[in-house]
């Protein structure tokens, strides 16, 4: 029985680690950390670029980012289209909590490359409470 | 001379591995009827041709088409004609077309989110 716990148990942390996909919502607490992968195509020359990806709100003046996370990522001279993929962590300590946020990233130094965004995509969760009863009572 | 290369047509440039169509015009200027051949290289390598010699009439001008693919340098193709004498191929005339290697600017496209996860 022990053993079979420990399998399920691994079982959830392997499903942790799995993405959802665009669109879906996930659920993190304060503290945790997000790892966002996305794709692209290079063609021509060797470039290094910075992968820059921002947790926020997309708001009416633009993007409002409350976390950032950046890694450099570095294209092969291709002479055909190459897909690259690409992936960075973002650190949400100290976020607000119940509250629901957006992502967008971007190469920072070619922004005609794009901003692929997907909004309403994380909840940050306060700490919930549940099962809270009395267990006993007795003199003291 | 009989075998008159009138020109050679080839693209002024390319990308890499673009296939690189080279027509070789060749005119008999003489007054008989000759079998006409066309050998070319770029750089040291052979380029294959549709057709290793033709019958040409007086007057009569053929192309001579050859094809070879784009290597990561520019290049010049060199052309020979060559005229039958009745005992052996006779080299007679030459040209070249320089192609530039064309370089590739830098694109982006696809950018897309593929996931997001808690780690």
């Amino acid at each position: 029985m022990r053993g079979r716990m420990n399998t399920l148990s691994e079982a959830e942390q392997i499903l942790e680690q799995v993405g959802v996909a665009p669109g879906t919502k996930l659920t993190v607490v304060p503290g945790e950390k997000i790892r966002l992968t996305a794709t692209i195509q290079h063609l021509g020359p060797a470039v290094t670029a910075t992968f820059y990806a921002a947790l926020g709100n997309r708001g009416s003046l633009g993007f409002d980012e409350w976390r950032v996370g950046q890694t450099s990522v570095s294209f092969n001279q291709d002479t055909v289209w190459n897909t690259y993929p690409m992936s960075v962590v973002i650190d949400t300590t100290g976020l607000n909590t119940n509250t629901s946020c957006d992502l967008y990233c971007k190469l920072a130094e070619y922004p005609g490359a794009g901003m692929p965004e997907v909004d309403n995509v994380i909840d940050i969760a306060g700490a919930t409470f549940q099962n809270f009863s009395i267990t006993d009572y007795s003199k003291a | 001379m009989v075998a008159d290369i009138v020109k050679i047509d080839a693209p002024a440039s390319a990308l890499v591995g673009d296939t690189i169509i080279v027509d070789v015009s060749v005119k008999n200027i003489s007054s008989a009827d000759q079998y006409i051949a066309v050998t070319a290289v770029y750089d040291s390598t052979g380029i294959p041709f549709q057709f290793d010699y033709l019958l040409v009439s007086p007057g009569q001008t053929v192309i001579m088409r050859g094809n070879f693919t784009m290597p990561s340098k520019s290049v010049r193709a060199t052309a020979w004609s060559w005229y039958w004498d009745g005992s052996q191929w006779v080299l007679d005339d030459s040209g070249y077309v320089d192609i530039a290697l064309e370089a590739i600017s830098l694109q982006f496209r696809e950018f897309v989110v593929s996931d997001y996860a808690v780690v």
